[in-house]
């Protein structure tokens, strides 16, 4: 203990002695450490941190599943839970809860906000106390007794009731229902999804509010160990639910259904982290996945960078290290000396990265665009002070240890001598570790061109439409206080005045939300006239999103038969649909679709066939509905440019703000945008893995400098010799480029199979083009070589300006 | 073969110009062998990096056979200096990171010559030299004598007209200094023009003429 201490004060001396030298150290690996943690910070919020309930590993998460036992899209309706809970055998108790987004009636009209619908013990179950009034009552549950009860959050209290004792029996107007506060969640308390529900409500309240939910079953198992068996045990009474459901056609199958490759449950942890079951946890984990990659080997290239540091700092100590040995210092004291200074400065760095932790973590989020949750801040907690406890020791010794045992092995006589000698034995190190740092930048660049050449691959992608002329802004129009019978004269308005903006060509409103994941709702395609499906209990799914008339035309999807809708079909609401190539060919192969009918809609026309919900997927069978006046009081805007759609954006968004200023949802903007985001992981991994991989290179090609020019300086009396035996000076300077190039050659030699390794660990993230794409391989390759040509460049010319006589005069 | 004509060397410092050459005038036949005496800082060093072009800035003329090497560029310099002349250093100055062959190979390296030509000439020169059993050791494996031996060897590879020897002797035994003499009276006699700098009366009295340098001066005998 005593001689540790003693380590200690002797590093922190040694350390304060070079401040510049410390300073850099500590920065570059708080750099790196930095990355890490705030990294494990998010992985923390997302998967780690158990919620803020009773018992929370004892939840788990009912999901619906296919045979392989991947998750699926179903609904787990009501008549599931009800089934679950009545069996009783697995769970202790079951909860249901369903998000959704109720208007709330606000002094200048309405505005959406998220709440979420729970089964009645939803309080109970989770152990969660209200920090005001109570949850809700057995009976306020019950199908028949619906009552308009609301639990608000704590948040919402405080920003709409001023956080006031007095709420409880006040009410608020949900879809023009008016709704009593019996309650106020605890502070913190947000569910268990991501989201952050302004309000709860009882589940008996749908019908009143008219959502569209979809329901996550939440149980809680004793024991965990009994999850795949409790899964096999309730696979057979979500089958019997819904053969019941689908016999008796009931009312919410012919609006869901569910697909047909739901054939069982399966059960996830959901007690731990924001994540849960939600569905952008794929992307959520593929995103860190990525970034982990990219993190990690951005903090081997700072340990590579700062072991280099260490080892030019402990071979200019030579002298002493020799003296130390002959006064009886055992090696691996001196060892332990250096890799206590490395820890020392470990630890430096990763309490530099401590301060700023939430705030990198934060800023690494914004690269996830398409985070659907609330900002997250990750916030320090146990779990993370030990990453970064670890982080210190992995590192600390990591990067000194190599360093340590090359600057000790010596024979003290020679090293007291002089400091030269055995050269060629000691450079490996120095370039192995500039080798290691070029390598791993060269991997991130590598993922970095692979994600830009996939992107711009698929957003080239046929559409069907061109897309680069068109732009989105989504109204509300309810917000600013319009009902379904003034909203329509303030839509003519819209269009007409929009459409008289310099550089648009058309304008048309229509609810679809392009490149929007508007299947969500599929619906089983029942009621085609004279289809006979293939076999009797196959359910096929159909596409049926509501349009408003002139969309087709301001998208450039050619009609090809028939004719489109009209205002008029509007106004009368007259039954009619319209369906794309794709439906005809699947329902009436080989006959005329004008004048046939979907239920009670007549088909009028036939479009051409394109993307308009996924850019990269090929078009399904579509029947387009002509809207109702309702959907169109939050409709989507559709502007064709004449030109460039950018052009446009700004112009028609100040034009939108002159017509009311609060009747964008959002922003405006171009579809490519849109479909940009839609590439969210690629374009966010781009963006991470290009700027960590510009970073790299950085530091690695000022590491390339700094070996060339220490070789430069320590080889001035050999290249004086080469001079005076006949060496021209661009032989010189080929003489230290090619050295450098060497290094750069035995880096992409490493990094490239490293590079591939990994493209094919992310291939599934990557699209479009192949994981082993030659061009960005080789742009990277000749990318990186290019940097340490220029970094080489300085010392060869000092190498190539080497006055002989100087050189050799100097001994 | 070389002309010198009120050749001078002069480096500016503090205290204003010092001279290190003054007027020398001088004339070397092809064939001949010299020795320059005289004591520590006359300029010796000096002018052999003079003679051997990697001195730049002195003023005077330099003829080497027809070429005026005062109005050429440092690279036309060079290029003579490839052409013409071979260095032997006091302190051998052979790359320790190189093995004896490999330093033999380095000035061929530099003169486009065929590898396969360049390996034949390598292992003639080990061979007239004596050094075949040595080529694989590094320098620091060798004697001083073997290592100058080496030094003298790589200094004639490319076939010099002109000798340089700095005090090639002056880190060496007697006897190694002798052997050294020998192999210069050698190389005199099959046609190489040698300048050499020496403080032994002993190994002056190998060459043919002595010029004796005081303070930059050339003094009379
Ligand atoms: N780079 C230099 N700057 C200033 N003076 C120099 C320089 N190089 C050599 N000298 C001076 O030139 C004089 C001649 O040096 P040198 O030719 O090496 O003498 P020597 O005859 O011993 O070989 C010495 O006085 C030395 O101090
Ligand atoms: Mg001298």
């Amino acid at each position: 203990m005593g001689t540790l201490w003693q380590d200690v004060r002797y590093g922190l001396r040694m350390l304060g002695r070079s401040p510049g030298f410390t300073a850099v150290a500590v920065l570059t690996l708080a750099l790196g450490i930095g990355a890490n943690l705030a990294l494990f910070g998010i992985l923390n919020e997302m998967v780690l941190r158990p919620k803020p309930v009773a018992r929370p590993q004892e939840l788990w998460a009912v999901v619906p599943a296919n045979a392989a036992r991947q998750p699926v899209y179903a609904n787990l309706c009501r008549p599931y839970y009800e089934a679950i809970r009545r069996d009783g055998r697995v769970f202790q108790g079951i909860i249901g809860y369903a998000g959704i987004m109720p208007k709330l009636r606000t002094e200048e009209g309405a505005e959406r906000i998220e709440a979420e619908l729970v089964s009645g013990e939803y309080f109970s179950f989770l152990g969660v106390v209200p920090a005001l009034g109570r949850g809700f009552l057995p009976e306020e549950d019950g199908q028949a007794g619906a009552r308009a009860v609301a639990v608000i959050s704590h948040a919402f209290w405080c920003s709409q009731f001023g956080g006031t004792p007095d709420v409880l029996g006040k009410t608020v107007t949900l879809n023009n229902t008016l709704v009593e506060i019996v309650g106020v969640a605890p502070k913190g308390f947000t569910g268990l999804g991501y989201g952050r529900p302004s309000l709860w409500l009882p589940a008996s309240m749908e019908p009143m509010l008219g959502e569209l939910t979809v329901y996550q079953l939440i149980g809680r198992l004793a024991e965990p160990r009994l999850a795949p068996t409790a899964a096999d045990m309730l696979t057979p009474i979500a089958a019997e639910v819904t053969q019941e459901l689908s016999t008796f056609k009931d009312p919410r199958w012919s609006k869901y259904g569910v697909g047909p490759s739901f054939c069982r449950v399966r059960l996830d942890p959901i007690g731990r982290g924001v994540l849960g079951t939600s569905r952008a946890r794929p992307k959520v984990l593929g995103f860190l996945q990525f970034a982990g990659v990219a993190t990690v080997l951005l903090l081997l290239i700072a340990c590579a960078n700062v072991a280099s540091l260490f080892l030019a700092r402990a071979l200019q100590r030579r002298k002493e290290t020799a003296t130390r040995i002959a006064l009886g210092a055992t090696r691996a004291a001196l060892v332990r000396q250096v890799v206590c200074e490395g820890i020392l400065v470990a630890a430096g760095g990763t309490a530099g990265a401590l301060l700023v932790f939430s705030w990198v973590g934060q800023g690494l989020m914004k690269f996830a665009s398409w985070w659907p949750g609330p900002p997250l801040r990750p916030a320090a907690d146990l779990r993370v002070l030990l990453f970064a406890a670890a982080a210190v020791l992995a590192v600390g010794v990591g990067f000194s240890l190599l360093p340590a045992l090359q600057a000790t092995a010596l024979a003290p006589a020679a090293a007291l001598k002089d400091g030269a000698g055995a050269g060629r034995r000691r450079s490996w190190l120095r370039h192995g570790l500039i080798v290691a740092q070029v390598a791993g930048s060269l991997v991130l660049l590598c993922g970095a061109t692979l994600c830009l050449r996939s992107m711009s691959k698929q957003l080239s992608v046929d559409l069907g439409y061109r897309s680069d002329r068109l732009a989105v802004a989504s109204l509300d129009l309810e917000r600013v206080g319009f009902t379904t019978d003034t909203a329509m004269p303030q839509l003519e308005e819209i269009v007409r005045r929009v459409a008289l903006v310099p550089g648009v060509e058309r304008v048309a409103v229509s609810p679809v939300d392009l490149m929007g994941g508007m299947k969500t709702h599929l619906y089983v395609a029942d009621g085609v006239e004279d289809h006979n499906p293939s076999h009797e209990n196959s359910v096929e799914f159909g596409f049926y999103p509501r349009v408003g008339p002139g969309m087709f035309g301001v998208l450039g999807i050619p009609i090809l038969r028939g004719r489109d809708f009209s205002q008029e079909d509007v106004e009368s609401g007259r039954q009619i649909v319209i369906v794309n190539e794709s439906f005809a060919r699947k329902f009436w192969p080989g006959r005329d679709p004008l004048g046939m009918h979907i239920r009670q809609w007549e088909v009028v026309g036939v479009v051409q066939d394109a993307c308009l919900d996924r850019f990269d997927e090929r078009a399904d069978a579509t029947a387009f509905r002509v809207t109702d006046k309702k959907s169109l009081l939050q409709p989507n805007l559709l502007i064709r440019a004449q030109g460039d759609a950018r052009g446009v954006v700004a112009s028609v968004r100040a034009e939108l703000a002159r017509i009311h200023p609060k009747l964008v949802v959002g922003d405006v903007r171009t579809l490519r945008d849109i479909i940009k985001n839609t590439l969210a992981v690629e374009h966010a991994a781009l963006r991470i893995l290009g700027a960590l991989g510009v970073l790299a290179l950085v530091l690695a090609s000022v590491g390339v400098y700094g070996v060339m020019a220490y070789m430069v300086s320590s080889r001035t009396r050999e290249i004086g010799i080469r001079l005076a035996v006949g060496a021209t000076r661009g032989d010189l300077l080929r003489l230290v480029l090619s050295a450098g190039l060497r290094l750069g050659l035995i880096a992409a030699a490493l990094g490239l199979p490293l590079a591939l390794g990994g493209a094919v660990v992310l291939r599934h993230q990557i699209a479009g083009i192949s994981p082993f794409d030659p061009v960005s391989f080789l742009a990277v390759v000749a990318c990186v070589l290019a940097a340490l040509t220029a970094a080489c460049w300085l010392p060869a010319r000092r190498a190539a300006k080497i006055d002989p006589m100087a050189a050799l005069r100097h001994e | 073969m070389i002309q010198l004509k009120d050749l001078e060397k002069c480096y500016e410092t503090r205290a204003g110009k010092n001279y290190v050459l003054r007027q020398i005038n001088l004339d070397i036949e092809e064939g001949e062998f010299i020795t320059i005496m005289g004591p520590s800082g006359a300029g010796k060093t000096t002018l052999l990096n003079i003679l051997g072009m990697l001195d730049g800035g002195w003023e005077g003329e330099y003829y080497l056979f027809d070429h005026a090497v005062h109005d050429l560029k440092p690279k036309e310099r060079m290029a003579l200096n490839k052409q013409y002349i071979g260095f032997v250093f006091q302190n051998f100055n052979l790359l320790d990171t190189l093995t004896v062959y490999e330093n033999l190979d380095v000035p061929l390296s530099y003169r486009n010559i065929k590898g396969s030509e360049r390996a034949s000439t390598v292992c003639d020169t080990l061979d007239r030299f004596g050094i075949v059993g040595k080529k694989d050791l590094f320098p620091g494996q060798l004697s001083g004598g073997q290592q100058q031996l080496v030094g003298v060897a790589r200094a004639v590879i490319a076939n010099p007209k002109l000798l340089l020897a700095d005090e090639p002797t002056g880190n060496l035994h007697s006897t190694q200094g002798e052997a050294i003499m020998d192999l210069f009276k050698k190389l005199n006699r099959e046609g190489t023009t040698i300048v050499q700098v020496t403080h032994n009366d002993k190994y002056a009295a190998y060459s043919k003429r002595i010029i004796r340098l005081k303070d930059g001066w050339m003094v009379k005998e």
